[in-house]
């Protein structure tokens, strides 16, 4: 018994000993060719402990149990496993894999692997996203995703692009946004990509068919945007470091406008010659013969020679008002940017107005140019003054690393980023901690808390949304609203900049602050001293956002596991406005000072089963979730004007109240609640890896709603096809066709965006008379209460849903090429829309129904290759284009508004398309013509009909009608056809074509010659229109330009305008703007309301560079001579430049800031893209 | 198993425990609907009066409607009562605007007499003005219930003045988009009812008669809740003046002499007092001194700007508590508005200028000359210098604005909404449409003499020299026409049913004499927006 026992004893000890034996293991892990793979995964199979390789492929991996399946992978190879035996070595040669098809993808409540995918699902790797240099990465993914819809907007740093999938999911378009999933939760603050560090990216995921976006039931109507985090990985821990700076300068700004004072003088005086020459009646323009109904001139018969026009132009260029008797300053503010000598000032008009005939020698001559004798005495221009180039810094350092207890990411980072307007930028500091513990066997956890603080200083001036436009405090328009001809800084007689007492240039914007031989110059636009103001106005938004997610993990029985994930966000949003009371637009008031803060949570928790299971060829995974979602904001405002010590912010500097300049003049506060409940379901099934189904449902209950419309339940069904795993492929499989698989999707998804959060209850609003009638509040008067009922609502209102339908086929071709196709069909019913009803009924114009039908299709290609894949050279190129269509295709017929005379039946003329969550906003006038079966960004103008040759006036289409023939006009053409007209009151609006480009999407490619790195990413678009309001209000107007301070003719217009000696022109005659002139401009037809012609209509096609880098990894051999090789593991230095250019369809142009066609994203004066410039470094530790 | 126990026993409680109460989210920011239901039925008498005191004040600025955008546009003419009245002065025959060197405005096209101003695509503003009148009346009226004005004098008196609106929104209706009752329009259709504030579904169009019959119940009941409200001081207030005047005008308008007499008598009863001379706008007579500067004439010193020397209001609105400067824009020639500063002064047409007796004081409000008048166009006190033509109103002219010593470029004035001197004239015209000339000329004559110049023999029909031979009910066209010169469209609105053509030719000052407008084409084409949602107008 007792040597029984103690050898049975013996044995088990060997046994055990051996069992647990562990020794290290090392060794290399290189690609098919020999090159060795840099940061492949060595990881011991079911467990989160491993290591990855080091710049040469090795790695070592200590206390390996001998039989321990050790699982090689990196991205773009196979994964492959080998089970730890005697051998102290392993190396490892990875299979290339490019279609990365055992790769992880990230989808809706978990991941999956890209060979298994049912869906339409487009994954970018956050290489792409490191390459580029913006404070959101939402502005990186321009042209990365096929079907990816993109509008930039504006400049500002820290505010993030608009971002849609597959055209549109609502007839509500300001919302169709896509939903931004980070970490699991879906991020509900403003700009959340800009609020996060793209460094902590991972990658990011687009779901785009049914069988992805289902999963997210009605918050998936837009596509889903899946944002993943980086997770530690195991081994030893990794410390990296990149610090990048360079330089941000203005993107392309010049329109191409005349910007050289001489060219402004004689436009101006070919202006006042035709005026003069030509005008009828004394006018100095033309008349309307009210006999034709069309407009006359002159060119006919001239009221005078040429020679006498010459001369009257050449006297009169600055006092010339359209009469030929009085005369005062003109439109050119007697801005006299030249020493004429010789000239004599002959003074007319009174005071402010008073100018000066010129006689004895003339700046501009009877030809038309400028005197050559004439000196020019400045050239300073608001660009040079008001654009700076702003250095951006960016430094982030992280470290990753676990063992087979925990894996932990933990970073910071910090950017500075400003725009090349002086105040306006981007700060952030980020932090993230991210760690997932093995706690017991049968209990995983795990938490991500990230912080971020960011500033972001907007042009302190303006007041409007995001593109500033005219705004009076708008930099741009500052910049291109005066001609060279306005110097920034007063100048006295002999040209020289004048000084104040502290030795500081005086700056010219005040009536008479530069000096001229004319009369008083007149202020510049808004008389406001806006360098004062840049310097001193403030418009920021400090916030901060706190993300935690945390979660908790039992696996149970074999194949199940039950996890709860929390998610908490704290955003505090602390906005500060600040108008100085010295110039601009609170000095009237003494300075303006106001706060607004916004304090808002979010609560997300998921409460999930997860079932998985491989048996033989079979693998089932399925899942029961319920999640529920609360957010909820207050706010509070103050606002005080008048101050004591100019720039003080406190609030005891300040003494008025109820009334300001700024977005809180009153106190104020305001409290929302959004809430949502959801259960849901999925299930996926495959066959030998080949065959696959999946089905998801989700049922959502929205606070938005009332109780019996509340509950919406959402589905969808999926299924794949790897053909080429059939047997009667695997001779095409062996050869070239690496993978094939067909794949097709159908569902139903819910969208509430569209919906306000109360728009189902009907409000009261109380209120009363003050005593004190400061502003429209004060001291109620104790005796005029009101209280009113607000309108009607529909309390029916429930889910828009859409029907998605998705075929697409996943193809390699010999194992470097990856081909990826879809065709789509997705047509959201249930659209809100809001229906003419009777006023006299209801008391209103409209109620939102849920009745409107729109439909997108289209059709994307993804491709990626391989190019070349040596030891030394590596190519890849990567390419993508879409191609959709957005078309209204139901509505009741009651539902189309009032139908006006001369619309096609059937259509109505709307201004709907503003992406206002996006920044764009809405106009009044009516841009699209809507109707069953049109576009919906189907664009509606007047038309530009050229050049009349009787009068040199621009003229217009008109589309006939019964009244015209009933009052015997145009009688030799039928109803409905197209006569030209030089009346602008007759001209007819067109549907010009639509604001959906043709084909857009993306190319990029990578290059690597041994330690070099080439990398390009470039996004396109072709066709579609874009409409330029900077065009048509400016550069291609030849009459309502005024010369001295707004934007200026283009140089195309300037000697290409209609002559009596060179017609067939594309612009008409110039005439100078007197008195009610915009008629005949050309770009539009009556100067107001957007009734602008297609003169500034533009193809929307476009190119941009988006980034170049170039990189250097020093090589081992370096880090080791400089004795660095024991603590550097990799050294990298790169450059790389943004925005280097872009090629659209006419200057400064650029269709990427609006999806809708120009009309409503995007305002004159545009804030245009930034261009950077980096060079930076990466170091691993 | 303890552990799938366990396991799904915490799934379960985080899926279901929430309650789904938790998705009940009422608007945390504004009074709900339902919490005012509930504070209805709560039972609370002085809670329940105070809801229903505050859901009937207000209602009086229906009279007076500005800054509403019918159209999206801020600055589209016709955006409150007093420009759509004005736009209706200029189409008729005795008012033009500045001259044809000057004119070019919104409402200078008006003047023009284009016909496709009402057409059914043009004339929203005009229906939704009224629209918007039905609306607030019935939202006031689902809570003014009968039941309620009989437990509160309050509700009583708030459901009289709710009614009082309701009545004069169907009755604008009527007048701008039906053919005069009395002229053509009896067996034609009149408007689709609503009594009710909600999502009504469209009503069909009752008739004509059933209309008028619909706004004569509202008045007669506001009569009678305002009873006890009585005729008030404050100009504003919906009064029993208010509904009388109302009455008066529907029962007018409906050829329903005998209670539009009753009604128009109740009134004079409490309006015996006319303008005064000397406040009876500007004269003629200090035309040039005001325009050399030599002299100036205080809005104070104007009945038809400021109401302080007007004993004839009925309803009105002083600056600052209801009122608007439009009316001091388009009809004071002095004033840096549209009449004024911007060459658009309403004048008078010669024919009728000549019509007006020489003892008449209000031959005196309009210019015999032309003149420079220099205006102060902004704070920077910029000056213009426009030319005044003759026959330019005086009438509503003063070259100070209310509350100021200087001239300035300020708008500031009271509103007029309703006066007496039309009372009488109403009054005079329901006797002699009744065959009573006799009462109809005695109430002329009370007018007359209000009017006569000081000094000069009292004006009667019998010695105005240019009534001789007239029948007593043109007469009163002819007085009305005088009297009521310029003022809230009347002239367009009478013409139909006195069926008057406009028609210019004759005219020495009219510069537009082309177009004629006939009274078939006086009455606007329902708007294009109303018929594409109420089917029942293709019926």
């Amino acid at each position: 018994m007792g040597k029984k026992f103690l050898t049975l004893a013996l044995a088990l000890f060997v046994l055990c000993a051996q069992a647990f034996a562990q020794s290290t293991v090392s060794g290399r892990v290189t690609d098919e060719s020999g090159e060795p793979l840099v940061e492949a995964n060595v990881i011991i199979k079911g467990t989160l402990t491993g290591t990855t390789t080091n710049l040469d492929g090795y790695w070592t991996l200590p206390n390996v149990k001998s039989g321990t399946v050790l699982e090689f992978s990196s991205i773009g190879f196979a994964t492959q496993s080998v089970t730890v035996g005697s051998k102290k070595t392993i190396n490892v040669v990875l299979k290339s894999d490019a279609l990365f098809l055992n790769d992880a993808i990230v989808v809706g409540y978990g991941s999956t692997k890209r060979k298994d995918l049912t869906g339409s699902i487009t994954q970018i790797d956050n290489k792409i996203l490191a390459m580029q240099n913006t404070s959101s990465a939402s502005k990186a993914l321009e042209g990365a995703v096929p079907g990816l819809i993109y509008a930039s907007v504006d400049a500002q740093p820290g505010n993030d692009a608009g971002l849609r999938v597959r055209g549109l999911g609502s007839t509500s378009a300001n919302y169709s946004n896509a939903l931004v999933i980070i970490d699991g939760s879906p991020a509900q603050g403003d700009n959340p990509l800009s609020q996060m560090n793209q460094e902590d990216i991972a990658s990011i995921t687009v779901l785009k068919d049914a069988a992805s976006t289902a999963i997210y039931g009605s918050r998936g109507a837009n596509g889903v945007i899946i944002i993943t985090t980086k997770s530690g990985t195991s081994g030893r821990t990794k410390i990296t470091f990149q610090a990048r700076t360079g330089w941000n300068t203005v993107g392309t700004y010049k329109m191409g406008q005349v910007d050289n004072a001489a060219g402004i003088y004689e436009y101006v005086w070919k202006s006042i010659y035709n005026s003069y020459r030509y005008g009828v009646n004394g006018t100095g323009g033309p008349v309307l013969d009210k006999t034709t109904g069309e407009y006359v001139t002159n060119v006919k018969n001239p009221n005078v020679s040429d020679a006498d026009a010459a001369l009257f132009a050449s006297q009169h260029l600055f006092n010339y008002i359209g009469s030929t008797t009085d005369f005062s300053r003109n439109t050119l503010g007697n801005y006299m940017a030249y020493n004429v000598p010789g000239a004599i000032y002959n003074p007319d008009g009174t005071s402010s107005a008073a100018s000066s005939t010129m006689t004895g020698a003339y700046l501009v001559g009877t030809d038309g140019k400028i005197n050559p004798d004439a000196k020019l005495l400045y050239n300073d221009t608001y660009a040079d003054a008001l654009l700076k180039t702003g250095i951006r810094q960016q430094y982030d350092i992280s470290a990753s690393g676990g063992n087979d207890k925990e894996d932990h990411y933990l970073s910071l980072g910090y950017l500075t980023d400003p725009s090349y307007v002086p105040n306006s930028n981007f700060q952030r500091i980020t932090g993230r901690a991210k760690i997932n513990a093995n706690l017991f066997k049968w209990m995983k956890a795990g938490t991500n808390i990230s912080f971020s603080r960011t500033k972001t200083n907007y042009m302190g001036t303006y007041w409007a949304g995001r593109n500033s436009g005219s705004n009076q405090g708008s930099i741009p328009r500052f910049v291109n609203g005066h001609t060279p001809i306005i110097p920034f800084y007063s100048h006295d007689a002999d040209g020289n900049i004048i000084y104040d007492a502290n030795g500081d240039a005086v700056r010219n914007y005040l009536t008479n602050s530069t000096y001229s031989p004319l009369g008083q110059t007149q202020s510049n636009y808004g008389s406001t001293d806006i360098r004062y103001a840049l310097d001193n106005d403030v418009r920021s938004d400090l916030t901060t956002t706190l993300n935690t997610r945390s979660f908790l993990e039992i696996p149970f029985l074999e194949h199940f596991s039950y996890r709860v994930d929390l998610a908490y966000d704290k955003i505090s949003d602390m906005m500060t406005r600040y108008y100085n009371g010295t110039t601009g637009r609170a000095a009237g008031m003494g300075g303006y000072f106001g706060k607004r803060s916004y304090e808002t949570e979010v609560l997300n928790i998921q409460d999930r089963l997860n079932y998985t299971q491989d048996f033989k060829k079979h693998h089932i995974d399925a899942m029961a979730l319920y999640e529920y979602s609360g957010w909820e904001q207050e706010q509070v405002s103050w606002g005080s004007y008048d101050e004591f010590i100019p720039g003080f912010l406190a609030a005891g500097n300040f003494v008025g109240r109820y009334g300001g300049a700024g977005s809180a003049p009153n106190p104020g506060y305001g409290h929302d609640i959004e809430r949502m409940k959801s259960y849901l379901g999925r299930a996926n099934y495959i066959y030998a890896e080949k065959y696959y189904l999946s089905a998801s449902i989700r049922c959502d209950g929205s606070s938005k709603f009332r109780k019996d419309n509340r509950w919406g339940t959402f589905w969808s069904v999926g299924g794949g096809w790897r053909f080429t795993e059939e047997p009667f492929m695997k001779e095409l499989k062996e050869s070239w066709f690496t993978n094939g698989k067909l794949r097709a999707s159908y569902g139903l998804i819910g969208n509430q965006n569209g919906i306000g959060r109360y728009q189902t209850y009907r409000t009261w609003g109380y209120s009363t008379a003050y005593k004190l009638v400061t502003n429209g509040t004060g001291q109620p008067t104790g005796s005029d209460y009101r209280l009113s009922m607000g309108g009607l609502v529909n309390t029916d209102l429930t889910w828009e849903k859409t029907k998605t339908f998705d075929v697409g086929l996943d193809m390699t071709f010999l194992n470097r090429i990856d081909v990826t196709l879809d065709y789509y069909n997705r047509v959201t019913g249930n659209s809100q829309f809001a229906q003419p009803v009777s006023f006299l009924a209801t008391g209103q114009n409209t109620l939102p129904r849920n009745i409107a039908e729109i439909t997108n299709r289209g059709v994307e290609i993804d491709i990626n290759a391989d190019i070349i894949r040596t030891k030394d050279w590596r190519w890849n190129v990567a390419f993508n284009a879409s191609h959709y269509t957005t078309k209204l295709t139901d509505l009741p017929a009651d539902a189309i508004p009032a139908h006006v005379e001369g619309l096609p039946d059937g259509t109505w003329e709307d201004n709907s398309g503003a992406w206002s969550s996006a920044g764009g906003s809405q106009q009044s006038a009516s841009v699209y013509l809507r109707g069953i079966g049109r576009d919906w960004y189907n664009l509606y103008m007047f038309k530009y009909a050229g050049v009349d040759d009787n009068t040199g006036l621009p003229m217009y289409w008109h589309r006939v009608t019964e009244a015209d023939h009933t009052a015997g006009k145009y009688s030799d053409t039928s109803v409905g056809g197209s006569v030209k007209t030089n009346n602008y009151a007759n001209a007819s609006k067109y549907e010009v074509g639509s604001a959906i480009p043709d084909l857009a999407g993306g190319f990029n490619t990578n290059l690597r010659y041994k330690n070099w790195d080439l990398g390009a990413q470039f996004a396109y678009q072709l066709g579609g229109k874009f409409f330029s309001r900077n065009y048509a209000e400016y550069l291609y107007n030849c009459v309502d330009a005024q010369m001295y301070k707004m934007m200026f003719v283009s140089k195309k217009v300037k000697g290409h305008t209609w002559t009596t000696e060179n017609t067939g022109t594309k612009f008409p005659m110039q005439w100078y703007p007197a008195g009610n002139t915009s008629y005949f401009s050309g770009t539009s037809t009556n100067g107001g309301d957007w009734s602008f012609t297609d003169m500034s209509l533009f193809s929307a096609s476009y190119l941009r560079l988006k980034n170049i880098t170039i990189g250097y990894t020093a090589p081992k051999v370096f880090l080791s001579k400089i004795n660095l090789d024991k603590v550097i593991s990799s050294l990298r230095f790169f450059a790389s430049a943004d925005n280097l250019f872009i090629l659209s369809a006419a200057k400064a142009v650029d269709p990427s800031m609006s999806a809708s066609g120009g009309y409503n994203d995007v305002d004159s004066y545009t804030f245009p893209n930034m261009r950077t410039y980096t060079v930076g470094v990466n170091v691993d530790f | 198993m303890k552990k799938i126990i366990y396991v799904l026993a915490a799934f379960m409680a985080i899926a279901f425990v929430n309650s789904c109460e938790t998705l009940e989210v009422a608007p945390p920011n504004n009074i709900t609907d339902e919490q005012i239901q509930e504070m209805l039925r709560g039972g609370d008498e002085s809670v329940q009066k105070l809801i229903l005191d505050v859901v009937g004040s207000g209602l009086q600025g229906n009279f007076n409607m500005a800054g509403a955008h019918w159209t999206g546009y801020s600055s589209y003419p016709l955006n409150s009562q007093v420009d759509q009245d004005f736009l209706m002065n200029m189409r008729g025959n005795d008012v033009l605007l500045g001259t044809l060197a000057t004119a070019s405005s919104g409402h200078e096209n008006a003047y023009q007499l284009i016909k496709t101003y009402s057409l059914a695509i043009n004339t929203y503003p005009y229906y939704a003005l009224c629209a918007t009148m039905l609306t607030n009346a019935n939202k006031a009226l689902l809570y003014l219930t009968p039941e309620a004005a009989e437990a509160g004098a309050a509700a009583k008196k708030y459901r009289g003045q709710a009614l009082a609106v309701r009545a004069y929104a169907y009755l604008q209706l009527m007048e701008r988009f039906c053919p005069a009752y009395t002229n053509g329009g009896k067996d034609g259709k009149g408007m689709p009812i609503y009594k009710d504030y909600g999502i009504n579904d469209p009503a069909p169009i009752s008739s004509a008669t059933d209309t008028y019959k619909f706004i004569l119940d509202d008045l007669k009941e506001a009569v009678t809740d305002l009873s006890a409200t009585g005729y008030t001081a404050e100009p504003k207030d919906i009064d029993l003046g208010v509904a009388q005047y109302l009455l008066a005008r529907a029962a007018l308008w409906y050829g329903d002499w005998n209670t539009c007499i009753g009604a128009a008598k109740d009134l004079v009863a409490h309006y015996p007092d006319f303008i005064q001379e000397q406040y009876y706008g500007a004269k003629d007579k200090d035309f040039t001194a005001y325009c050399a500067g030599t002299k100036d004439l205080k809005s104070e010193n104007n009945a038809f700007i400021v109401l302080d020397h007007n004993p004839e209001v009925i309803m009105g609105f002083v600056n600052g508590d209801g009122s608007n400067t439009y009316p001091n824009s388009f009809r004071n020639v002095f004033a840096a508005g549209m009449a004024g500063d911007g060459q658009e002064a309403p004048r008078i047409d010669s024919r009728l200028y000549s019509e007006i007796d020489d003892n008449d004081y209000r031959k005196d409000n309009y210019s015999t000359t032309s003149a420079n008048y220099t205006y102060i166009v902004d704070a920077s006190k910029k000056e213009d210098v426009r030319m005044i033509p003759e026959q330019a109103n005086l009438k509503f002219a003063a070259t100070m604005c209310k509350g100021t010593d200087v001239r300035n470029h300020e708008l500031s004035c009271d509103n007029v909404i309703f006066r007496s001197s039309e009372v009488y004239l109403m009054l005079a015209e329901a006797y002699a449409q009744s065959g009573q000339d006799g009462p109809a000329k005695s109430t002329l004559n009370i007018l007359l003499a209000a009017r006569t110049r000081s000094g000069a023999p009292v004006l009667t029909c019998d010695n105005y020299s240019s009534m001789k031979g007239m029948t007593a009910l043109q007469m009163v066209e002819l007085q009305t026409r005088i009297e009521m010169w310029c003022e809230n469209g009347l002239e367009f609105y009478n013409n139909k049913r006195w069926n008057i053509d406009v028609d210019r030719t004759g005219s020495t000052n009219h510069y537009r004499t082309s177009e004629t407008l006939k009274v078939s084409e006086m009455t606007l084409q329902m708007c294009i927006d109303e018929t594409s949602t109420n089917d029942h107008w293709a019926d």
